[in-house]
Formats: structure tokens, sequence, C-alpha cells
């Protein structure tokens, strides 16, 4: 393809690219943030997916097979417990307005200058050569689409000014000047460029996802066609599988643990994670959309390795496998979209890298450093914060073209992953301290500072320096004979560390100082009033966050100088603004002493826009502080901490009472309706009572009036008589029962037979039945089934459910099912009693098994009894750990169960 | 609840690195092919949805 067109179509892509950030901008400006949603927000953080994913995978994967996944897997790992980490670091952040990780560090340890030095150094050598690997893919790619052209001859990399990546970095440079340092703004939040990296990453997702389709489905027959030729070649066969010697797992490991670090604290991670933050529930969904993105661009990363290596020419390069498969097949507009993803990865690694790069160069290395030693010159500025953007812009340049230098002298001769798996490890040095910083209160400066250095110091002979002598620029007698010729000081098998990978070595080293010098000169030193007071917020972040000025220092200041301060930092119309945010100033506009708060905001402002180490050495002239010992702090910490235990005690306290007034509230509704169903009960009892004495009295009263009864009808009379005593008698029987089970005389511990209890009330209940002339059949289970009740408590219940059954079957052809079933998966017996009687209508569904209720109904005849049989059923069964329940519809008639 | 979350969370997370490492990886670090698809690409692949439905589930308000 021409290299013309290409460059015009890269230019015309980072032109959108503006558009969108500057579409991003105003729409945020007018109060409509199209960043302000947990999608855009994880489409930000896949800003970890550089070239090195993009192009990088796949040499990996064509060297190592999956050995390339363990950079996506880290991340993954670590998803279920993000919420936890991310959530508190961004509160922190939040909190004390930082905006980059080595202001999180310094505002950590006593706002340090010096820890905030030592991390951006770190920061600077690690992330230089992951941004030179960009450059060289972005170079590279253009290379090889452009190849098949004649028209390029005018390139020349040996040139200077005909080196094309030479201008790659100068656009990039003014792409990066034009999204991130337009303002200072004291939140450093730039909604438009997260809108450009969220498309970015859209763009990347397809592109590749393009690539892979096109290799798998239209260079082979599918995944499982590109899997077996590969599986059956003997050049890709190993790629299936992971190494498994020692060195390959050590290195398996330490990948893992490099990325799941990296993806939290690698500048740019940080910034777009933390700093351009909106809401940190957001957390929660990217916690797995992030994962899922990772999934989606690796998953045809080893189909597309064995691809190129079964169908490239030899030497091609693998790095370049996802260009130059459509490439060599012919596909030059999918090769164009596959070119456009490629420059997207690296163009916003680089932008975000180094706009957060800048702030920390800016803030933590070069003000502190101003500020200090020229301090009367700075009066003279007008405005220190135009100044800033200008430090800023000369930063990015200056980072830019030092990756540009590493590029051209080192990384050309390697591949991707292997260049930025040594940024990875310079980023592990930092996790010690900020994750002591945030868990460990007793953390310190010196231990963070000793650490920081030991490690740094590490990382730097057994990666860097060693790189530099595998490219010749050193001598490469250092690899073999070791520091100093002494052997056991070899650079990739340090003290003697031997059949580790260069990586794995690295880490191991780096970390054992790392943490060992960290964790012990904290041990053995103390800490001084600042750094207590920092560690308190970031190690309790939680009792400050809901409390937004609890401050344990007082501090004094004129207002006055505040203002100036502001004035004279961020400029008078900034300073106005800001300063019509905060009403407290207003209102106390005279006084002499400025609030705490009003201090505190001043404070926060100006870190947020120089730097937590810096704020404190602008304010330290114009702020008196209170004098306090150590341990006066301490207290103070720990009253505080109290009064947070107690109001949260006090809190649980009250919501247990509301609940108590609940519970008290609800038994008193369910005491009153007990006694309107007691009133109803007595009316009913009585009634009942009545109507058998009734009848009792009145054939008595006709025995004795009428002397001239013949026998059979005086046998007659007395037969009622006593049937009807029986109905008494059983009524009583019943109430009786109520009682007994309402004032819970327990009698657990029996057990009986569910199958010879049912064959004994069937026997009882024979006469009625044959009366009624119903159809009974009765099906048992093969087993015996035994149920922890009474006999004569399960025979009740039987008893009441069978003549329930009874009393409500068709009159005319009674239909009776009785079965015992014994379910062994859920490990639960049925009893079901089928009649084909009439059904329960809805409204008594849940009333049916309460006490005292009788469905009514005015089509039925007032059944007999009292309402009692299922309340006494129920409670019964529910003794014995069961459970009463029925079916009930029209057609099919009524199943207890 | 908050409490139990928390408590799947670091189930999960600790789980997750178990299995993704040497010496249980090597379980399935085998030169086989299931459907034409190698064991061990499988795997991880499985094991990689597996842990993000999980944080799926972690995420969502009632658990």
């Amino acid at each position: 393809m021409d290299a013309g067109i290409v460059i015009l179509i890269s230019l015309l892509y980072l032109i959108l690219l503006f558009g969108i950030a500057i579409y991003g901008n105003k729409m945020s400006k007018a109060g409509q943030s199209i960043v302000n949603n947990p999608l855009v927000y994880s489409l930000s953080l896949a800003v970890y997916c550089t070239v090195w994913t993009y192009y990088g995978s796949v040499g990996r994967a064509a060297e190592t097979g999956l050995g390339f996944v363990a950079v996506y897997l880290g991340p993954t790992i670590m998803a279920p417990i993000w919420y936890m980490v991310m959530r508190k670091m961004i509160l922190i952040s939040k909190q004390l307005r930082v905006t980059s990780i080595a202001d999180f560090l310094s505002s950590r340890y006593g706002k340090s200058t010096f820890i905030g030095v030592i991390t951006t150094i770190i920061l600077v050598f690690g992330i230089i050569p992951y941004i030179s690997i960009q450059l060289k893919a972005i170079g590279y790619s253009f290379d090889l689409i452009t190849s098949q052209n004649s028209s390029n001859e005018f390139w020349d990399s040996s040139t200077f000014y005909k080196d094309k990546v030479n201008y790659f970095t100068i656009l990039l440079a003014v792409f990066t000047i034009l999204f991130g340092t337009r303002s200072l703004d004291p939140n450093e939040r730039h909604e438009g460029l997260i809108a450009a990296i969220a498309f970015e990453s859209i763009v990347k997702l397809i592109a590749f996802l393009a690539a892979g389709i096109f290799a798998i489905y239209f260079l082979y027959d599918g995944l499982a066609d590109v899997f077996t030729q590969g599986a059956n070649n003997p050049i890709t066969s190993h790629l299936v599988t992971l190494k498994t010697n020692p060195a390959s797992a050590t290195n398996w490991f330490w990948v893992l643990v490099l990325s799941a670090v990296s993806v939290m604290f690698l500048p740019r991670q940080f910034h777009v994670s933390v700093v351009e933050n909106n809401n940190v529930s957001f957390v929660r969904q990217a916690s797995w959309l992030f994962p899922l993105y990772l999934f989606l661009i690796s998953f045809f990363v080893l189909p597309i390795a064995l691809a190129g290596k079964l169908s490239l020419p030899t030497g091609s390069e693998p790095d370049m496998f996802v260009l130059s498969l459509p490439l060599f097949h012919g596909h030059e507009w999918l090769a164009l979209l596959v070119y456009i993803g490629g420059f997207s990865a690296a163009a916003s690694m680089v932008v975000v890298s180094v706009i957060s790069l800048s702030i920390m160069v800016s803030n933590n290395l070069l003000m502190p450093f101003l500020l200090k030693t020229r301090t009367a010159a700075i009066e003279g500025y007008a405005l220190l914060s135009d100044r800033l953007l200008y430090i800023r812009r000369m930063v990015i340049i200056i980072i830019l073209f030092l990756a540009y230098g590493f590029y051209k002298s080192v990384s050309s001769n390697f591949p991707l992953v292997s260049i930025g798996l040594i940024s990875f490890t310079a980023i592990l040095q930092l996790a010690p301290a900020v994750l002591g910083g945030m868990y460990w209160s007793r953390a310190n400066k010196k231990g963070a500072i000793s650490g920081l250095w030991a490690g740094f110091f590490i990382w730097f002979i057994t990666l860097p320096i060693p790189t530099l002598a595998e490219s010749g620029i050193i001598s490469k007698s250092l690899l073999s004979d070791g520091y100093f010729s002494i052997s056991w000081l070899r650079p990739y098998a340090l003290f003697g560390l031997e059949n580790v990978d260069h990586i794995s070595n690295a880490c191991i080293w780096s970390m054992i100082f790392n943490i060992g010098l960290f964790v012990v000169v904290s041990l053995l030193t103390t800490q001084d009033v600042d750094e207590l007071a920092q560690g308190d917020i970031y190690v309790h972040i939680e009792k400050y966050s809901n409390t937004p000025d609890m401050e344990v220092i007082r501090r004094e200041a004129s207002v006055q100088k505040l203002k100036q301060l502001l004035i004279r930092y961020l400029g008078s119309s900034k300073a106005r603004y800001l300063l019509k945010n905060f009403d407290g100033a207003l209102s106390d506009k005279n006084a002499d002493n400025a609030s705490q708060e009003f201090i505190n905001y001043v404070e926060k402002t100006l870190t947020g826009a120089f730097g937590s180490a810096s704020a404190k050495l602008l304010l330290s002239t114009d702020i008196r502080r209170q004098s306090v010992t150590l341990e006066q702090l301490n207290e103070l910490l720990n009253q505080t901490k109290d009064i947070l235990e107690y109001s949260q005690a006090l809190e649980e306290k009250t919501t247990e009472l509301t609940k108590t007034t609940q519970e008290l509230a609800a038994v008193n509704t369910q005491l009153k309706q007990l006694d309107v169903l007691k009133a109803e009960f007595i009316s009913t009892v009585t009634h009942e009572l009545r109507t058998p004495i009734t009848s009792i009295r009145s054939f008595a009263q006709m025995m004795e009036k009428k002397e001239d009864l013949l026998p059979e009808q005086k046998k007659e009379f007395l037969g009622i008589i006593l049937k009807e005593c029986d109905r008494i008698k059983r009524l009583i029987n019943q109430v009786l029962e109520v009682e007994k089970i309402d004032a819970e005389v327990d009698s657990l511990g029996e057990s009986s037979s569910i199958d010879s209890t049912v064959r004994l009330a069937l026997s009882r209940l024979q006469p009625q039945i044959e009366e009624k002339n119903i159809d009974l059949s009765y099906q048992s289970s093969d087993h015996t089934i035994m149920v922890n009740l009474a006999e004569d408590k399960m025979l009740q219940v039987i008893l009441n459910l069978l003549s329930n059954a009874l009393k409500f079957c068709d009159a005319q052809a009674g239909i009776i099912r009785v079965t015992l079933d014994r379910n062994y998966t859920e490990n639960a017996t049925y009893l079901k009693v089928y009649n084909n009687g009439q059904y329960i209508s809805e409204e008594y569904h849940t009333k049916i098994f309460e006490k005292f209720t009788q469905v009514k109904d005015g089509n039925l005849a007032k059944p007999e009894g009292s309402g009692l049989g299922l309340y006494i059923t129920r409670k019964f069964v529910e003794q014995a750990g069961g459970k009463v329940s029925f079916i009930s519809s029209e057609k099919e008639g009524t199943t207890f169960i | 609840m908050i409490q139990k979350r928390r408590e799947l969370r670091i189930v999960t997370f600790v789980s997750g690195i178990l299995l993704v490492n040497f010496p249980l990886i090597s379980v399935f670090n085998k030169p086989v092919l299931v459907f034409g698809i190698p064991l061990l690409f499988c795997y991880i692949f499985f094991l990689w949805a597996f842990i993000i439905f999980m944080t799926y589930r972690l995420s969502k308000k009632q658990l």
C-alpha cells in the first residue's frame, strides 16, 4: 500500500480521536458527561492492552505457546479482590487529591519529597523502554504495510530526518501536548481524553478480532482445524502445551504476579482507574468487564500465532504476524484496519503514560527542587501554574525522545514482550510500599525509601544493564563474567541463582531486598508526626471518607495570606472561581484566622495542582502548626478511632432498637388477631355445643312425655342421644388438644411408622367409608418409614386428613387416593391424600391451617367440626419437622401433601 | 452480608491463584486435543470465563 495513503489515514484517525476528545470535553462542561458510566470506565482501563498485547502477544505465543496468556490472567485473578483494593485507593486519592502514583506514595509517607523523587525516577526509567516498544511497533507495522510499494525509498531509518518513527514520535508529542496540557486542572481530569481512549479500545479490539476471524475462518476451517494442523506439525506441536521445566514454571508464576501488580500501579493504569474515576462504584462493573475484554483480545492469539507459523514464509517476524497474515494473503484493506488497531493501541498507551509521567516529573521532581532552591526567585514569577504547563510540555517532549533513543539503540534488537516485562518488573518495586502503606500502619518513610532504593538498584543491575550489554552498548563480557568479574555477580544469575529466566531472577532478588528492607527498617525506626497522620488516613480511610475534614493537627493561618497564595500560584481568575466554590471562606472573609476547613481546602487544591510535597512546601511559610508530639498524636488518632467505633456501636444499637420495636408491634397485632379469633371460637364452640345439647334435650323430653313410645323408637332416640354425646366429647377433646399444642407440651423422641398408622386409621374409618360408598385405595411404600412423632399424634394427623377428605369428597362418586412415597434424592417422605370433592377457593389458601377457620360456602352445608382439625394437623406435622400443604383446583380436586 | 461477600472474593482470588499455577495446571498441560482444541487451551479459557462469571456475580448488589 502506498505510504502516502497510510500516513493520510493515520492523520485522519488522529484528527477523529481529537474530535472525540473535544466532544467529550464539551459534553462534560455541559454537564452531560459521556464518560460517566461503568462501560466507558472499563474500556478506558483497556489502555492496559498496548502493542505488546496487539502485536507482541502473538510473537510471544509463536515462541512459548500459551505462555503469553499469563500477562492477562494475572489481572483476571486479581479481579475478585479488585473491588476491595481499588476502592480503597480511589477513596484515599479523592480524599487527598492525589493525582499520580508517585504522589500517592509521597503523600502516604508524610508528604515526603524524597519518596516522590525516587518513585518518579523508578517510573521514568521503567516506562521509557515500554514507550519505546510502542514506537518500534508503529514503525515496524508502517514498514510492513508499505513494503510492497517502491515509493517509500525516501525512508531510511539510519538518518534522523529520514526516519519515519521520528515523525511519528513528533506527531505523538504534539497530540499528547494538545490532549494533556491545555490547562492546569486541580483534579487532573481529562474527560475528553478518556472518551478518546475508550474509543481506541473499541477500535483495537474490533481490528484484532477481525484479524483473528480472518486467520481462523478464512485461511483455515475454524479453531479445531488450526489447532489440529498446529499440533501435528513438528514446528508448532510444542506450542499447545506449556514447558514444564522449573525455569518456565517460575517464569509463569512471576509474570502472573507482575501483571497483577502492573494493572493497578502502572502510571497510566493509576491515571485512568484512580485519577479519572468518576464514581467509586464503577469499579464493581469494571472488575468483570475488564477481564472480559482481556479474554476476548487474548482468545485468538494462539490460533493466529499457529496460522502465522504454518502459512507465512519462514523468517517472518512473529511480532508482526497479525499484520503480515492479511498482507501476505492479499487483503490490503484488512491489513489497514489491523494497522489502525495497532496504531490505536500504541497511541493510547503513549498519550496516557506520557501525561501521567509528565505530571509526576513536574510535581514530584521539578517543583520541590524549584521551590527549595529558588524560593526568592519564585516570588517574582507572576504565575507558577503557567510555568508548570511549559515544564510539562518540555517533559513530554524529552520523555518521548528518550524513548525514541532507547528504541534506536536497544529495543530494535529485542522482541516486544521481553522489553515490556522489564518495565513491569520496575513497577513491581512500588508494590510493597503501596500495599504496605495501605494496610500496615507501621510502615514508615525510612522503610519505604530503603525498600524502593534496594528494589530499584537490583532491578537496574539485573535487567536494563545486561540488556544494554546484549545489544552491544557495553561490553558483553559482563554477562558471562559478572560485575567486577565476580562470577556470583552475573546479572542473569545473581548470587548464583541458576536455572531461572532473567525476569524471575530479577523479581526474586529485588523482592527479597525490597520487602525485606521495607519491613525491617519500618519495624526498627519510628514515624514522625506527618507520617503518622497520613498513615492513619491511608490505613483507616473509611474513618475519614464520611467526615470530610477530621483534622487531628490544628493549624493556623490568615485568610488573606491563603488567598494570596492561591492567586499567586493559580492565577486570579481561577483562584476567584475556587474561592466561590468554597462557601466557608466567604462567610468568615474578614476573620484573620482561617478555619481548619479552609486551610485543608487550600492545601488540597494546591496538592491537586502541584503534588502533595510541593503543596506542603508552599504552605509551610504561611501556616503555623500547633506543635504536637508523637505520643499526643497517637493518642489523638486513637481517640478519633474510639469516637468512630462508639458512633458505629450507637448506630448498631439504634437499628437493634428499631428492630425490637417492629417485632413488638408485630406481636401486638398478632395478639389482637388471636383475641378476635378466640371470641369467634367461643361463639362457635358454644354454638356447636348447643346444637347437640338441644337435640339431646328434645329427645329426652320426648321420651319423658310420651310414655307410649315403641321400643324401636326408644332405641332410635337413645341412639341419637348417644351419637350427640359422642359429638360433644369429640369437640371437647379437640379443644383440649389445641390447648395442649398452645402450651407447647412436647412429646418428642418417640417415633412411629407411617404405614402402620395409616392402616390403623383406615380401619377405624372403614364404617364411614362403606356408608358413603367411597372408592378408596391406599398405595404403600416398599420401605418402612418412621417419623419423629408419637403414634397417637400421627394417628390424629392422618385421621384428620382422611376425615376431611371423606367430608368433602364427591357425594355420589367419591374417590380418595392415599399414597405414601419416599423420595431419596430429596431425602423426603410424601404422604398424599387425594379426594375429588369441592376445591378450596383462593381466599382460604393461607387461612386454612389457622385455628378456628371454617370454609364458608353457601352451597355447602355447614360442615361438622370446629375448624380445629387442620390446625392440629399442621402443628403436629411441624413438630415432627414436616410440612403440610395442598394443591387444589376445580378439576383436580384437592391433594394434601 | 458484606462480610460474606468479602470472604467469597478472597476465596475466589486464592483458588484462582492455585488453579492457574504449577503444579495444579500440569494436570491439564498435556498434548491432547479435545474436539481438535488443545486441552490446556480449553482449561485456561474455561477457568478464565469462570472467574469472570464469579466476579460478575460478586459485583451484583444482591448475592
